[in-house]
């Protein structure tokens, strides 16, 4: 009996252990159940820098991206529950949600309740002064002035701390922005606030900046419910440590905050780039990836891609097409917010620049006529011309060539000069990115390919290193998005698949060539006409002035005439263009479109040449005539107004009108900064049509006649001048 | 009482001293000639007189106002000396009318008509009444001169600076314009003439003056310098002029 009462228990027991461990297991279904479901994660409502809705009514913010970026890293799903912030307490508390995220310090008090996770940044009081104050640079530069304070916070403490040490006048606030302000406004000399919401507000554009680093204060963290989701704290943990170290962290943190040490140069830019719409630079000619069609609208892989992203992103952004190489020296300048053109990611560009997730792969290929069997390998190439488009991966390819064998490079700025180049037999051969070629070959250029495309380097979309990384991240999101619906694959079958296009069919003589491209050709008269006019106009005004200058006895007049012609006829207008669109941003912080730059070059150029013409007009003037007015009782001034300038402006009037038509012809160089005019026109019809040698005599005698009916009418003003 | 004086009147040019202290004084209603050989400084001294040349040294004093002192206002000084110069230079884009009247409509603001009227006088006074809306380059050389004559009196001025007048006319013109300044002397203005007309000199001079290498050689009535020169340099001038 006892072993059958023994054996009784051992069976209970067996159905205990049974029991217990189905029970176990039961409930690490249900656990494993609960782990794939999403986890509930509470947020503050908003909470600038940390969350908020963006105008699209999404949530942003430091704590947002970094809990996306966390949970991407660890592979966990999540769902973000805003909500009030004590409101978030309680849920976590009552289990309703598994972790809260909302700017949430680190308190002994909260550390009683919650779990938190390793803080992700520091709250401390920081130090904020005017941007234009070089004077405080630490707390002793404090002393005798005044500091602003927010009633009740941690900077308001540690500004009482800072009165105790120097003699510190401190002005209460009972919000933020009356305590910006204040210090905006001069009235105190510094702010003290909350590292990452003074940093914020500077990087929204308060003209604040940090002169020194940011006290200690109470650590912002992630948390769970006491002995709860312990899973998620460790995933929590081991993510902020894995986005730490591959950047991810930093780049959140410079998207929102802006640091101690490069304060105003983000802040400004940035926020006005988040308010207006994004100038995205791309090439003008570079089929199939940009270029117009024959309602002058921008297609291409580059054009559909950026619309279907930004679509998908929903950012608004404009289109700024120019020179490869001017474009990326405009992307360097932050003249534009990123470029979308083709762009190959090399090493070399990514020092300088950070680039998307690549959208297209395209490795160099070698491209020679089509009647040419000579070439078929690239140890054919030697002794033999090569075209090349400067700044590109196949520049690059041929430069490696050119050094294992005798080769000849022939730079172009455009394509479709390059393939002109083959085309009528200057160069044996042209390297350009696959795609391209075989675009540009089924259009009906007469080339081949005689080998096979190298492997290329991939191809991005980019933004000035450190600069518009919420604009990448958009691109990076927007292009999975657009990859996944198929958009992507719509758009390469548009450009790289079928040959048949609308675009081929454009008609062949010059009449058909000219009746299509009409309005786009007269837009491009249209704008070289306004920049002669205008540029022509103040250099009329502007060369009279210096003209006078060198003509008076005055000493200085005449240095400072002197010196402005000699230096600006001693620039070509290549350079100066350059010069404007490029540098003067750089050295002045100024933004310059385009076309003003281009008016601003024109007139400054113009204005030497006209100004030594007044001053060779005024010479021709006998000096009997001045004199003889002098001798009248009439000064100077009236003189010259009234009797010698009379005089030389006839006299210089045939030297005008030539310098009327050479400014006309010199709007064209304006083309390298991007300004489409006539000569840009021309180059962007070609790029689409290949029909260089027609669209030039187009071109060519449009400016003929423009500049013949121009001069005809300045001698018909000149003739009834002198008729007076 | 003395109208215009020169005080020691200094003038070079770079290293060449063309003036080498100038004394003159020139009476109200005076007519003074300066005679002298090419290069001797005779026109760049009248030129000095208004300042059209700077002066190096010296003084330059009409009506008591002194040129040559830097606050003086020149232009002020100027509209009260008329100027004919050899080459008349006349303004070519405007017509004789515009001429005449282009000072005082900038400096006086003289009303369209009162100019009309004044232009008309003028022309009237030196015979050129129905060249008034010509342009200078349809007129002869006399023709332009006289025009300029009547411009140099436009301002109304007291003194009346003659350069060579009559050097660059055909021979035929230079009586009209010699009459011209005949009538202006006999109406008692005060003028200071640099000519090679020897005749009108002697005629309607007050006083010559007979300049060589930037010196006042001989200066006194025209029948005295002309015909008994006191000095050796005037006699050699006149033997060969007469």
């Amino acid at each position: 009996m006892k072993v059958k009462k023994k054996s009784h228990i051992l069976i209970g027991l067996i159905f205990l252990l049974t029991l217990a461990s189905s029970l176990l297991f039961l409930k690490k279904t249900v656990e494993a159940a609960e782990q794939s479901d999403p986890y509930i994660i509470a947020t503050d409502v908003t909470f600038a820098p940390f969350e908020y809705q963006n105008e699209d009514g999404e949530y942003i913010g430091i704590d947002i991206e970094l809990l996306a970026a966390i949970a991407e890293d660890q592979g966990f799903e999540y769902e973000l529950r805003p909500m009030n912030f004590s409101a978030g307490l309680q849920a976590l508390e009552g289990n309703q949600v598994d972790g809260m995220i909302a700017a949430m310090s680190i308190t002994p008090e909260r550390e009683e309740s919650f779990d938190f996770s390793e803080p992700y940044i520091d709250a401390g009081p920081v130090l904020a002064v005017h941007e234009d104050n070089d004077e405080i640079t630490s707390y002793e530069d404090l002393d005798g002035k005044t500091l602003a304070v927010k009633i009740g916070t941690t900077g308001a403490q540690f500004a009482d701390d800072l009165a105790e040490d120097y003699d510190i006048t401190i002005n209460q606030f009972e919000d933020s922005a009356n305590m910006y302000e204040d210090v905006a406004a001069g009235q105190a000399d510094a702010a003290v606030e909350d590292y990452p919401v003074m940093a914020y507000a500077i990087q929204q554009g308060l003209p604040l900046k940090l002169p020194t680093e940011s006290e200690e204060g109470y650590p912002v963290g992630f948390a769970v419910n006491e002995d709860q989701n312990q899973e998620l704290l460790e995933m929590f943990n081991a993510g902020l440590e894995n986005i730490q170290e591959d950047g991810t962290y930093d780049e959140i943190m410079d998207t929102y905050l802006v640091s101690s040490d490069d304060t105003d140069e983000a802040g400004t830019k940035e926020t006005a780039a988040q308010m207006d719409p994004y100038i995205i630079a791309t090439d003008v000619t570079f089929a199939p990836f940009e270029y117009q069609n024959d309602d002058n609208e921008y297609i291409g892989i580059d054009i559909d891609l950026l619309a279907a992203i930004a679509e998908d992103q929903g950012f608004a952004y404009e289109l700024r097409p120019m020179n490869f190489s001017a474009g990326l020296q405009a992307l360097e300048t932050n003249q534009v917010d990123g470029m979308i053109a083709a762009m190959s990611i090399t090493p070399e560009r990514e020092e300088s620049f950070d680039f998307s997730e690549p959208y297209i792969d395209a490795g160099p290929v070698l491209a020679v006529h089509e009647d040419n069997d000579e070439i078929s390998s690239y140890e054919d190439l030697d002794g033999k011309t090569l075209a090349v488009k400067v700044g590109t991966t196949g520049a690059q390819f041929a430069d490696e060539l050119a050094q294992e064998y005798d080769i000849t490079i022939n730079q172009f700025e455009d394509s479709a000069n390059m393939y002109e180049d083959v085309a009528a037999g200057q160069a044996d051969a042209a390297v350009e990115d696959y795609p391209v070629m075989a675009y540009a070959i089924q259009q009906g250029l007469p080339l081949k390919l005689p080998t096979e495309p190298e492997e290329g380097y991939p191809i991005g979309f980019a933004v000035n290193e450190g600069q518009n990384q919420e604009l990448l991240e958009m691109f990076n999101a927007g292009l999975v998005n657009v990859m996944e619906d198929g958009t992507y694959d719509e758009i390469m079958d548009t450009y790289l698949v079928s040959p048949e296009d609308a675009e081929v069919a454009e008609g062949t003589g010059i009449l058909s060539l000219l009746a299509s491209n009409f309005d786009a050709l007269m837009a491009g008269l249209g704008r070289t006409l306004l920049l002669t006019l205008i540029s022509f106009g103040i250099s009329l005004v502007a060369g009279t002035i210096f003209g006078l200058f060198s003509a008076t006895k005055n000493r200085a007049l005449n240095l400072v005439a002197n010196i402005y012609v000699t230096v600006l006829r001693g620039i070509p207008l290549i350079v100066l263009a350059f010069f404007m669109y490029f540098s003067v941003p750089q050295l002045f912080d100024i933004q310059l479109t385009a076309f003003m730059a281009g008016i601003i070059t024109l007139s400054l150029n113009t204005t030497a040449y006209i100004s030594e013409q007044v001053r060779g007009g005024i010479a021709a003037v006998p000096i009997g005539q001045l004199e003889a007015a002098r001798s009248l009782g009439l000064p100077y001034r009236q003189s010259m107004q009234k009797v010698v300038l009379p005089q030389a402006i006839k006299i210089m009037i045939p030297s005008l009108i030539n310098q009327l038509v050479i400014t006309l012809k010199d709007t064209s160089i304006l083309s390298v900064i991007g300004i489409v005019e006539l000569t840009q026109s021309g180059r962007i019809i070609i790029a689409r049509s290949y029909q260089s040698g027609a669209m030039w005599i187009i071109v060519g005698l449009i400016y003929l006649i423009i500049i013949t009916l121009l001069t005809k009418l300045s001698n018909l003003i000149e003739r009834s001048l002198m008729n007076d | 009482m003395t109208k215009l004086k020169t005080e020691n009147l200094h003038k070079t040019f770079g290293k060449f001293e063309v003036l080498k202290g100038l004394d003159l004084e020139v009476q109200e209603g005076e007519v003074v000639v300066i005679i002298g050989p090419s290069g001797s400084g005779k026109s760049t001294y009248l030129r000095c007189m208004n300042l059209l040349e700077d002066v190096n040294d010296g003084k330059v004093i009409v009506d008591d106002h002194d040129l040559t002192d830097p606050s003086q206002n020149i232009n002020k000084v100027r509209e009260n000396i008329g100027m004919v110069f050899q080459q008349f230079n006349l303004f070519p884009h405007l017509t004789v009318m515009e001429n005449i009247l282009l000072a005082p409509k900038q400096l006086k603001n003289i009303s369209k008509s009162e100019g009309r009227k004044l232009g008309m006088s003028l022309l009237e006074s030196v015979g050129m009444e129905d060249k008034a809306d010509a342009y200078p380059n349809s007129l002869s050389g006399g023709q332009q001169q006289r025009a300029a004559i009547a411009r140099a009196l436009a301002m109304d001025p007291d003194i009346l600076l003659f350069d060579e007048p009559t050097s660059a006319l055909d021979p035929e013109m230079v009586g009209d314009v010699l009459g011209v300044m005949q009538n202006l002397a006999r109406e008692g203005m005060t003028m200071v003439v640099v000519t090679h007309e020897m005749g009108f000199a002697r005629e309607v001079a007050d006083r010559v003056v007979f300049m060589d290498d930037g010196n006042i050689v001989e200066i006194g009535p025209p029948s005295q310098v002309f015909k008994h020169p006191k000095n050796e340099r005037t006699k050699n001038f006149l033997d060969k002029i007469l």
